[in-house]
């Protein structure tokens, strides 16, 4: 479990799985403005990748590591 | 100036590669199944390059490749433009007789190297 | 809009027609192979052209339905009507873009987000129908499939859409292709990965997303979703719709190995240097590229590459970097400064430089048409070589195949490389084997392996050769003819027995000989002026002879228009089945629908014209006529009812009838109905016969939901059908039993352009009526007039005949005058089935007309059907005797 969900923002700690996708979900439609802290993923499903695209949160930090960084920066930053 | 016979039971894409082809500077007829094929073939063939689709009414593309490499006519190259992509609908195109197999949709860009890489400067052996 | 366009829709239309024309039958005969392949066949060729345009939802909805019918064909699901819905459904749908791409005209379709998920919803239920019932059927198979595959698939999964046709490299933007050409040409390998996880793979305990950041850095890359991401709320999370496309410094054979146990989710392109040399950007005009050309032609002959690189850098600073002309000195400049002596792609570039200034191809062979292709087809000759068969056709592959390669080769200008062709083909003819010819080819060429390597190593020599003799075909031949996109159509194509025809040009050819025959009638007008004004007569016999002729000619012209005006009532038949169909499905009724008479035919208008009624009589009688099947078991009928809808002509007539085998309709109901409704009074309850009855229900205001015109929830009454059937001088009847059913019988002129009218006087005006209506003109005697309790009447062949006078009528304050002998001039019109006689100072002749209905507010005015020119240039009203009364 790697979720810290602190007021207005919810901080990723460590990975997430499948399971964490529906609790991610949830949390971005109870706060479309609600931030997401990335820093300390190391990974996350592909569930988890489909709801960011989907709703695309407010990401106010994205991962240190800079491999699940650099593939999220491209799914959600390009055009379609 | 080259002819190129063109079978196909859809209209719109008879349409479609006699535009591409005549554009290119090639004569097309066309034929709407393999029967009008073999009948074209007899009255006003053989032809430099057989165009020909897979599923047609009355003869199907097979069928006519068949028919046509069984005439003791000069055999021109033939392409069998199918929609299917699988193995095995390509080698069935090639026994029928195809010599090149050619996957739908097909764009002009792609087609015409390839009219032109068959219709080189051989003539019909 | 573009010709192509054009067809594609109207072959669209015809095929859609048939779709849906295949598929009732279909439900009669579900084991007719032959119709299960036709049907098939019309899908599968539907999709492919919608295939040739950008209209993906279309071809996705089609493409969902050509893979359920190929299910339905092998076999592996069995035809129901619960197919038969979504297919009717998905074509549906294709009959509104159609709609749609022919308002916008253009030939595009503009995205449209509701369009696609109805697409998606659409192509959805027609897949659920294949899985389920194949699962249902063979367990197994489905789950076991993706794991015993040993190859990647080399195509994309049956259920994306187009978006896969275009070559993927075009869309790597220009920088990340060049940074994997540089790579490639240092040696690295590089792939082109398209992966497609399947919706259901997180239940599989798949982590697409690991899978994919487990790779090395990719030089390019795109994640996007397969269809349009849900709001939010509406997502799904659980269902997988990813597609990560990426271009990998990878071999693609360790690549194939990382995705092993998923091959058919990944699409794996082993990337070559030339592929990725592709211009893009925009077209551009103004460049002096002419001269540009001229001087890196030399250059490129004479390998001076320093040259060839300093004009390239002169011609890019002068144009602007995003056009295509410009990616293509980039390019250029790459490859030169890296692989200096890859003349052929220099060429190529070149070529596409040319091209894009639309400068003629006349001076050098087109090389990257001879690059590519060459090594695809020689690699397929040698795969139709390596064929162990022997089939009757043999020695005539073997001849197609040594003429495949001959032009291959010679059309790359190779042709000293055919050297013993002949003789191994002609071996290989007498052995009646492939292995001659096949052993030529494995030697004097090494074929590439299939598909990797579009540009087998030839020699460079290849672009400084001399061009190849002047026939080579393809641009050059074709330069001093081009052609204007699908001029020729009209003399190539085998003369068509049948040509569509624009229905507004019909509509005015029948005008003009309305006009014609307008004018033709003035002569007799000018015959009688030469005569009595002018006081020729000899004129006015010629004048009289001149207008027989002309008289003939134009009856006849006006036959011949009217015949092409002819429609078969299967124009508003083939309606029916669905119609039918579907209409019964909702009722929960079976119903056998007989057609027939479909090929008699009848003016356009008038086939129109009966449509709407049509389609209330078939509700009626299906919602109100037909019983249930339990109802019709318990009176002893069989389960399915039957509806019989047949035309036939009758003289100038059509009759259409439309009968079924229902519960028939009681006299007595319709009586309390009408009774309780004020229709009738009291007396006319205990006189009126049961078919006098059975004709209330034409009456205004009787709808009854109980009984008859409820038409399935619609209110609308029989009275609004008989209405529709009048307007084109139609009538109607109706004979029922009941307990055994209703058959309605529509009588219809089969023309309604030109009306012959007989002109009658009254004070002093003249008026036509038509004499579709009038039954007979009689002359009676003052005396022979009775009053019956203030109603006139008199007595015609034994039978009462009401008479009312038109002055009356058109509440003209005069009294009709009688002639000489004191007759009065009748006219009797037939109203349904009753007489009536209309009293007028005179009858005259009568008259080929054109009505033109009232327009404006006059078209309010009741009691006149219409108003004419007549040949004397005045205008003549036409009295509408039913509305009159």
């Amino acid at each position: 479990m790697g979720i810290e969900i602190d007021d207005n923002t919810l901080r990723v700690t460590d990975m997430l799985g499948v399971e964490d996708a529906e609790i991610l979900l949830d949390w971005l439609l109870k706060h479309p403005e609600g931030n997401l802290d990335l820093a300390g993923c190391t990974h996350l499903h592909a569930a988890n990748l489909q709801v960011l695209m989907a709703t695309r949160p407010r990401i106010t930090a994205w991962p240190e590591d800079a491999r699940p960084a650099d593939w999220l920066r491209h799914a959600l930053n390009q055009e379609e | 100036m080259k002819r190129i016979l063109v079978i196909d039971d859809a209209a719109t894409v008879r349409l479609y590669h006699r535009e591409i082809l005549e554009q290119a500077g090639f004569a097309v007829i066309e034929a709407i199944n393999g029967l009008e094929a073999l009948e074209k073939l007899e009255m006003e063939g053989p032809f430099d390059l057989y165009l020909v689709d897979i599923n047609m009414p009355k003869l199907d593309g097979y069928g006519f490749l068949k028919a046509l490499r069984e005439k003791d006519i000069p055999q021109a190259p033939a392409i069998m433009i199918s929609t299917e992509s699988s193995p095995r609908d390509r080698e069935a195109a090639l026994v029928a007789g195809a010599n090149l197999y050619v996957v739908k949709p097909i764009r002009p860009e792609q087609l015409l190297p390839q009219v032109r890489g068959l219709l080189g400067e051989g003539h019909p052996s | 809009m573009n010709p192509l366009l054009d067809q594609f829709i109207s072959e669209s239309r015809d095929a859609i027609q048939s779709i849906g024309e295949r598929l009732m039958q279909l439900e009669n005969t579900p084991d007719d192979h032959e119709l299960m392949d036709e049907l098939f066949r019309l899908v599968h060729t539907l999709k492919g052209n919608s295939g040739l345009f950008d209209f993906p939802e279309m071809t996705r909805v089609l493409h969902g339905a050509e893979d359920l019918m190929d299910t339905v064909r092998d076999g592996r699901i069995g035809y129901s009507q619960s197919l038969a819905d979504p297919l009717l459904e998905a074509m549906d749908f294709v009959s509104a873009l159609l709609d749609e791409i022919l308002a916008g005209g253009d030939g595009n379709l503009p995205a449209d987000a509701e369009r696609t998920a109805a697409a998606v919803a659409l192509t959805d239920s027609l897949r659920r129908l294949i899985t389920a019932r194949a699962e249902q059927d063979e367990p197994e198979t489905t789950a076991a499939e993706p794991l015993t595959a040993s190859t990647p698939a080399t195509h994309a999964r049956p259920d994306d859409p187009a978006d896969d046709v275009t070559d993927p490299t075009t869309r790597i933007p220009e920088a990340a292709r060049m940074d994997a050409y540089r790579r490639m040409v240092q040696g690295q390998s590089c792939s082109w990965l398209s992966y497609r996880p399947e919706e259901e793979c997180f239940f599989k305990g798949e982590d697409p997303f690991y899978q994919i950041t487990q790779l090395p850095d990719p030089l390019w890359r795109r994640v996007s979703a397969r269809e349009p991401w849900p709001a939010p709320d509406a997502l799904d999370a659980y269902r997988c719709l990813l597609h990560f496309e990426c271009v990998i410094p990878m071999d693609p054979r360790e690549l194939t190995e990382h995705f092993r146990y998923i091959p058919d989710q990944v699409e794996i392109i082993p990337l070559q240097p030339a592929m990725l040399a592709i211009p893009t950007g925009e077209t551009h005009d103004g460049l002096p590229v002419a001269e540009y050309l001229e001087t890196a032609k030399s250059h490129l002959e004479s390998g001076n590459h320093d040259g060839l690189a300093r004009a390239s850098r002169l011609l890019l600073e002068l144009s602007s970097p995003e056009l295509k002309v410009a990616s293509a000195l980039r390019w250029l400049l790459l490859v030169l400064g890296t692989q200096p002596d890859d003349t052929r792609l220099q060429q190529k570039l070149l070529d596409d430089i040319r091209r894009g200034a639309g400068i003629g191809d006349d001076t050098a062979p087109v090389l990257e048409d001879t690059a590519a292709p060459d090594a695809d087809i020689i690699s397929t000759q040698a795969e139709i070589l390596a064929l162990e068969d022997t089939p009757p056709w043999l020695p005539g592959r073997l001849r197609a195949v040594a003429a495949s390669l001959r032009a291959a080769f010679t059309q790359a200008g190779q042709q000293a490389r055919l050297e013993g062709m002949d003789e191994a083909l002609r071996a290989a003819l007498e052995q009646k084997a492939s292995s001659p010819l096949a052993r030529w080819l494995a030697d004097h060429v090494t074929p590439a392996p299939v598909g990797v390597d579009p540009a087998p190593a030839a020699p460079s020599t290849v672009a400084t050769e001399p061009a190849p003799t002047p026939a080579t075909p393809g641009a050059t031949t074709g330069n001093g003819e081009a052609r204007k996109f699908g001029r020729r159509l009209e003399d190539n194509y085998a003369s068509p027995s049948a040509i569509k025809v624009d229905q507004a040009k019909i509509d005015r050819l029948m005008n003009l000989i309305g006009e014609m025959i307008v004018a033709k009638n003035a002569l007799p007008y000018l015959a009688a002026r030469a005569e009595t004004v002018f006081g020729v007569r000899e004129l006015s016999r010629e004048i009289k002879g001149q207008y027989g002729t002309l008289n003939r000619i134009a009856d006849e012209m006006q036959d011949a228009i009217m015949q092409v005006r002819l429609l078969p009532v299967s124009f508003v038949f083939q309606r029916f089945p669905r119609l039918v169909r579907d209409t019964a499905h909702k009722l929960g009724k079976e119903v056998r629908l007989v057609l027939e008479g479909e090929s008699t035919e009848a003016d356009k208008n008038v086939i129109e014209s009966l449509a709407d009624p049509l389609v209330h009589i078939i509700r009626n009688s299906l919602d109100h006529g037909l019983e249930t099947p339990e109802e019709r078991r318990a009176a002893g009928k069989p389960m399915a009812g039957r509806l019989t809808i047949s035309a036939r002509s009758e003289s100038d007539r059509v009759v259409i009838e439309i009968a079924d085998d229902g519960r028939g309709i009681d006299p007595a109901a319709i009586r309390r109905k009408a009774y309780e409704k004020g229709i009738i009074d009291e007396q006319a309850l205990e006189r009126l016969t049961d078919q006098e009855a059975l004709n209330l229900v034409f009456a205004p205001g009787f709808s009854t939901a109980a009984q008859v015109s409820d038409l399935s929830g619609r209110g609308v009454g029989m009275d609004v059908v008989r209405t529709a059937v009048a307007r084109v001088n139609g009538s109607i009847d109706l004979k029922s039993r009941p307990g055994e059913g209703t058959r309605l019988r529509l009588s219809l002129p089969l023309s309604m352009a030109v009306t012959n009218v007989m002109i009658i006087v009254s004070a002093g005006q003249r008026f036509g009526v038509s004499m579709d209506a009038v039954a007979e003109t009689v002359r009676v005697a003052r005396t022979d007039i009775q009053c019956i309790k203030h109603q006139m009447t008199t007595v015609l062949r034994g039978r009462v005949v009401p008479l009312v006078a038109l002055n009356d009528l058109l509440a003209l304050d005069e009294a009709q005058v009688p002639n000489d002998d004191g007759e009065m001039a009748v006219v009797v019109v037939r109203i349904e089935n009753d007489f009536l006689g209309i009293i007028v100072d005179d009858c005259r002749e009568t008259v080929d007309i054109i009505l033109k209905p009232l327009a404006g507010f006059l078209g309010n005015l009741r009691g006149y059907a219409g108003s004419a020119l007549l040949g004397d240039g005045s205008v003549l009203l036409v009295l509408n005797p039913r509305e009159l009364l």
